[in-house]
């Protein structure tokens, strides 16, 4: 699905983050926890590539995207307003398998938090506890725990101590984790542990972002010598078994 | 009247307006409708399943893209059971694309190939810069390529197409050792050679460290490429290279070429090739004119 939707509001959570919404009636529909969108900063032409953003949250016909300035696209995304018309890809990728287990995890670090943020909204497991980490306090948004490497909120130190200490005291069903890829394989590790099943969101260097260029592949576990040795994050993903991600390459 | 229709050897398109292989796939049917294309043209394939190479594969430089995906495909049996089936309810003439490690594997290849009769032609791809061994050793030496053409042209009746590199010392020398093996078509330009560095790190930003370099930076490279070869050779050119719009196209044109491709322009408008064929449609009935009047008559070269 391709369109050009307006810009409902663009809103500063701090310097860094801001949270877009542009009002999408058919992404709404058809938007779960862990699908992006490819989203076009500018015309023309010239790459400038599209940017995944993640899908964070769902209201009626509006969709919201929670943004980090990291580079020139996000930054000229950032100065979209309102009435103003986006080219967006989506909703794309596979979604975060729902459980029906009780006790459920979530372990989000800095830009990892919306999807897990959709996620939580559409699930139905009665005990969530969501522990999140970022660099300092402009990394972190509303969840139970928060950890932050610099300790300017929160608790000082890595959001996987805080995974580490929780999992100590509670027995935990599934975890689902969304962050760096340091912080995603240290997750996988802890969980691994456990023996409790976890499901990661990835993420790579996106091309096309349909599935056709063999851009943004990661390493996957070889079970049998038939199984492929790379997937795609935007069309094998960006959701996947965290036991079934190669992590220490 | 047509008067987009094109002939690139042994096939006739409705128009001169096909996809670059590996920048094109089934999943690309979604978002336009493949029966309006020129011709498909698949991701080269290999005789064996391939892995590709490791990640990151990908990195945007300013006008262009460096890549280095390294043929990562199903291989040649899979090719055949699950991807080549899909093709079968688009009319548009499917190209398929295939590079081998030896004249031999490309000789199977292509025999197993000619089993199929929706397969309307093969490009044969010599100038892939992401693998050593397949592809671009063929497209860089015209003895070598004469050779393997000339093996390849006795198994089919159908278009072949080669695909050549840019990153070769005398490009008429190897587009000839094409022609005199008996190829319909040159497809041109594959990648160039590209690479980029993080300086704070020092750190290759592609695993591989040299890649493939496409996108708008490319398209000069191409155009005079594209003009070099159509000033010496007498078969058609299928032109690819930073081709994002219709009025780049014209520009291969007048530089001599008979069709175009679109390539890494498809990763931001996955419809690219469509618009590009509409937009050209109305320019040729405005301007009252054909392809034909304008192909290889680049002005004021001095």
């Amino acid at each position: 699905m391709k369109g050009l939707y307006p810009v409902k509001t663009l809103k500063f959570l701090n310097q860094s983050y801001f949270v877009l919404e542009v009002e999408a009636p058919p992404m709404a529909k058809e938007a779960e926890p862990g699908m992006f969108c490819q989203i076009l900063v500018r015309e023309p032409s010239l790459p400038m590539l599209r940017i995944p953003i993640s899908i964070y949250q769902v209201d009626g016909k509006y969709v919201q995207f929670m943004v980090k300035i990291v580079g020139n696209g996000t930054d000229l995304l950032s100065k979209l307003g309102k009435g103003d018309l986006v080219d967006i890809m989506g909703p794309m990728g596979n979604s975060f398998q729902h459980t029906n287990r009780n006790h459920v995890l979530l372990i989000s670090g800095g830009v990892g938090y919306p999807p897990l943020s959709f996620l939580k909204e559409r699930m139905s497991a009665g005990n969530i506890y969501w522990i999140h980490g970022g660099h300092c306090w402009e990394d972190t948004f509303p969840c139970d725990k928060i950890y932050t490497e610099d300790g300017s909120a929160g608790i000082p130190g890595l959001v996987t101590t805080g995974m580490k200490r929780y999992l100590q005291h509670h027995d935990v069903e599934q975890i689902y984790a969304c962050g760096p890829r340091g912080m995603l394989a240290a997750c996988v590790k802890i969980a691994k542990a456990h023996h409790i099943p976890i499901q990661v969101s990835m993420e790579e260097y996106m091309g096309c972002g349909i599935g056709v260029c063999y851009g943004c592949v990661i390493r996957m576990v070889q079970r049998n010598p038939e199984d492929p040795m790379y997937k795609r994050v935007c069309a094998d993903g960006p959701i996947f078994d965290g036991y079934e991600v190669k992590w220490d390459e | 009247m047509n008067r987009l229709l094109t002939d690139i050897g042994r096939l006739k398109l409705i128009n001169p307006v096909t996809v670059a292989s590996g920048t094109f796939g089934i999943e690309s049917a979604e978002y336009m409708d493949l029966n309006l294309l020129g011709a498909v043209v698949t991701k080269t394939i290999t005789k064996e399943p391939k892995d590709g190479n490791p990640p990151p594969r990908l990195f945007e430089v300013p006008g262009g893209l460096l890549n280095s995906i390294g043929l990562q495909n199903p291989g040649l049996t899979s090719f055949i059971q699950d991807v080549l089936p899909l093709y079968d309810q688009y009319k548009a003439p499917l190209i398929v694309s295939f590079s081998g490690s030896s004249i031999k594997e490309f000789q199977e290849i292509l025999s197993r190939l000619e089993e199929f009769q929706d397969i309307a032609g093969y490009e044969v791809n010599v100038s892939c810069p992401n693998v050593e061994k397949q592809g671009i050793a063929f497209g860089t030496d015209e003895d070598v390529l004469f050779e393997l053409v000339e093996k390849l042209r006795a198994l089919t009746y159908k278009q072949l197409t080669v695909k050549l590199s840019p990153n070769v010392t005398n490009i008429i020398q190897i587009a000839q050792a094409a022609v005199d093996g008996g190829a319909d078509c040159l497809a041109l330009i594959n990648s160039l050679y590209g690479m980029a560095i993080d300086w704070k790190t020092g750190k290759t930003r592609i695993a591989k460290g040299i890649c493939g370099y496409t996108g708008a930076a490319v398209k000069p490279v191409a155009l005079a490429t594209v003009y070099k070869v159509a000033s010496n050779i007498k078969i058609p050119i299928l032109a690819m290279g930073g081709i994002y719009s219709w009025q780049d196209a014209l520009e291969f044109i007048y530089a001599g070429a008979t069709a175009i491709a679109v390539g890494t322009g498809q990763f931001i408008h996955p419809d690219l090739p469509l618009r590009i064929i509409e937009e050209l449609d109305f320019y040729v009935h405005e301007q009252d004119m054909d392809l034909n009047s304008i192909r290889g008559k680049v002005q004021g070269i001095q």
